[in-house]
């Protein structure tokens, strides 16, 4: 953390705070602890250390609106001038992502009257810092510890949290470091590996903290993949109310992306009895679309608020130790080689069968050529056969011609004696 | 054609597992959300990983119910895709008229179904946002009783779109892929094939209701008796035992010497 943007941080804090003491009055029920968050602000990393319980009940508690864009790149420790600079430079150049990234600018937070605009400030920032994001993976400085991330759908949403926030190149850094250091790129890099070790995760997790819900999910034929993709890519920005959204991002950036995982199964466990009575169906509905319900307070006539503080609260009392999830992941990597090895076996195996069908075939067509050459065989043999009984058949009317001949040729003798003899003896 | 009632009539439905794929922004949900609850929004947000929602059709004596795996489009997300149509019994193949590069990305979704897909799997190809161009002559007619939208814009182009007409190529209300190409390409990939809206509604139920002709229920409900019990339970109420022979037929020949 350099000192220099520390201290702009501090007159942006002073600048608020007399700001906010103008308008005191018209604020709601906001009451900001100004001597404890100017303590936090004015040196953070000290006071992290020197009251690390303090400072995580306060964040739990919520930070003041006011502060929170600050507070989020105190945390990250992401502010970063030569970054900045960066920024700057990359705004000029072009992407080959660009189109991708205009095609989502209308489609993210369509319904948010700070993105709404096409023309407006909103978009545009979002535009920038998406495009600087895709263009700084995509340097040839980066490529050697970055995978090409580029532009991802999902991350419009992430971005848009932060620039509700912070100015644009602040965003940027932040995005930055949120990417690189609290591990988000492995969300969005190409096969996204760590989308899928979450989700492994995520079964695990609900095996052992909810196994009523787990066994009713498995029988039901719910699979996580089917619902909760989307809260780890946006880290639950996607569609869900806001004022929730920025307390969960408040407590990603104190504790980790790890955090997603409380507030996941919190959002699971608050509404388990209602889901254990649901079918596929309406469990799928309602995963996608009534899930904060049960945090949502609806009086007449007014836009309904949510009951943040409670949903923190309550992803807070949800136990999860580093140890679950590294063994969990150990699991995943073991599947994982599991999965892999079978592959190759099945890739084995599969040649092996090709080569047999193809050893297969050539014998099929080698025997069909000895059945032809065996019938021509047999049919010369018959023809033989034929020829043979033709010939036997001569024979016989030869020796019968013969003997018929001998015969004649015999009498013919006799005869002839019998007429030359008598005038012998007479 | 297609029914809303939800719930009560499960056991004597088919399940149908139907996934839709195509490029970014052709309008796949939108598609789903008109045939599912006859809605239609702008703007709409991406599919982040994938969606899932169910739908009924009535076809003659039979109800189908369809469980719907809407993906998302963009290319990152590929690698999920296979989770998706693995046993799929149908798929719905989208293109955007008005952007010819994404009939080259639904071609290569078909040769992946041909290639990894179930064999006997019906896909059909729709060419969406119609609404966009110039009525076309051998476009599905449309179906009067879906036309509740009347939104004051008439674009289901995503907004931001005139920015790319700078970059030459691509421009908005413009046919870029022409019905005839695209039918033409269908008939020799063996697909069936609409030209729809999810805006205007026209030709979306129909594309659910040819599929459901061509899907060879019994062959289903043979299957789903046999091996994947966890959700098969709703198809084996039918008794319906005899597997039709001239749907077997249709597997490839190759199938058994290997």
């Amino acid at each position: 953390m350099n000192i220099g943007s520390n201290g702009q941080f501090k007159e942006e804090f002073t600048r608020i705070q007399n700001q906010r003491s103008n308008f005191s009055s018209e604020e709601e029920a906001e009451t900001i602890d100004w001597e404890f968050w100017g303590a936090v602000m004015a040196d953070y990393h000290q006071f992290a250390r020197d009251n690390a319980d303090k400072l995580a009940s306060a964040i739990e508690r919520g930070i003041p609106s006011s502060l929170r864009g600050m507070m989020w790149q105190l945390m990250a420790a992401s502010k970063d001038p030569d970054l900045e600079t960066e920024y700057a430079k990359l705004l000029k150049e072009s992407s080959i992502h660009e189109k991708s990234i205009i095609r989502d600018l209308g489609r993210t937070f369509p319904h948010h009257d700070f993105f709404q605009d096409g023309q407006g400030i909103g978009q545009e920032n979002l535009f920038n810092v998406l495009k600087a994001y895709s263009l700084r993976v995509n340097h040839p400085l980066n490529c050697r510890y970055d995978p090409d991330v580029g532009y991802c759908q999902g991350l419009p949403f992430v971005v848009a949290v932060l620039l509700l926030n912070m100015p644009d190149e602040e965003a940027f850094c932040l995005l930055v470091r949120l990417m690189a250091t609290y591990g988000l790129r492995g969300h969005f890099s190409p096969e996204m590996p760590a989308l899928q070790l979450r989700l492994f995760q995520f079964d695990r997790l609900l095996e052992e903290l909810l196994p009523v819900l787990h066994v009713h999910f498995l029988r039901q034929g719910i699979k996580s993949s089917m619902y909760c993709s989307q809260w780890f890519l946006t880290m639950f920005s996607y569609r869900f109310p806001l004022d929730v959204v920025f307390r969960i991002y408040d407590n990603v950036l104190a504790t980790g992306i790890e955090a997603i995982f409380g507030f996941s199964v919190a959002l699971l466990q608050k509404n388990e009895e209602t889901l254990l009575k649901l079918k596929f169906d309406d469990i799928v509905d309602f995963l996608r679309n009534k899930l904060f319900d049960a945090y949502k307070v609806q009086i007449e006539g007014q836009e309904p608020t949510y009951l943040a503080d409670l949903f923190v609260r309550d992803a807070a009392m949800v136990r999860i130790t580093p140890f679950m999830l590294d063994a969990y992941a150990h699991e995943y990597q073991d599947s994982v080689r599991e999965r892999e090895a079978h592959a190759i076996e099945m890739d084995n195996l599969r040649n092996i069968n090709r080569n047999l069908s193809n050893q297969i075939k050539t014998l099929e067509s080698s025997l069909a050529q000895l059945n032809t050459e065996h019938c021509d065989i047999v049919k010369e043999l018959v023809m033989t056969r034929l020829t043979n009984e033709e010939l036997e058949g001569e024979l016989v009317r030869y020796k019968l011609l013969y003997a018929d001949l001998m015969h004649q040729n015999e009498d013919a003798g006799s005869s002839h004696r019998l007429s030359a003899q008598p005038p012998r003896r007479r | 054609m297609s029914d809303a009632a939800t719930g009560s009539q499960q056991d004597k439905s088919v399940q149908v597992k139907l996934v839709l794929l195509g490029e970014a922004a052709v309008g796949k949900s939108s598609i789903v959300l008109r045939f599912v609850s006859n809605e239609f929004q702008a703007n709409k947000e991406p599919t982040i990983g994938a969606a899932f929602l169910t739908q009924k059709c009535r076809l003659e004596d039979r109800v189908l119910r369809y469980e719907i795996w809407d993906t998302a489009g963009q290319e990152r997300f590929h690698s999920l895709a296979p989770m998706y149509y693995r046993n799929a019994q149908a798929a719905i193949v989208v293109y955007d008229v008005t952007k010819a590069a994404s009939l080259d990305k639904a071609k290569s979704w078909v040769k992946e179904l041909q290639r990894q897909a179930n064999p006997n799997i019906v896909i059909a190809l729709a060419g969406n946002k119609v609404d966009l161009v110039a009525p076309s002559s051998s476009s599905t007619p449309a179906t009067p009783s879906s036309e509740t939208e009347d939104e004051p814009d008439d674009a289901t182009a995503t907004p931001g779109e005139e920015a790319e007409g700078q970059n030459g190529g691509d421009t908005d209300d413009v046919r870029q892929v022409p019905t005839e190409e695209a039918q033409a390409y269908a008939t020799e990939a063996g697909l069936l094939f609409f030209e729809t809206s999810a805006k205007t509604g026209d030709g979306i139920v129909e594309i659910f209701t040819e599929i459901a002709k061509k899907i060879p229920i019994e062959h289903i409900l043979a299957s789903s008796r046999g091996g994947n019990a966890a959700r098969a339970g709703g198809a084996s109420g039918q008794a319906q035992g005899n597997v039709n022979l001239t749907e077997n037929a249709n597997k490839p020949k190759d199938a058994c010497n290997c």
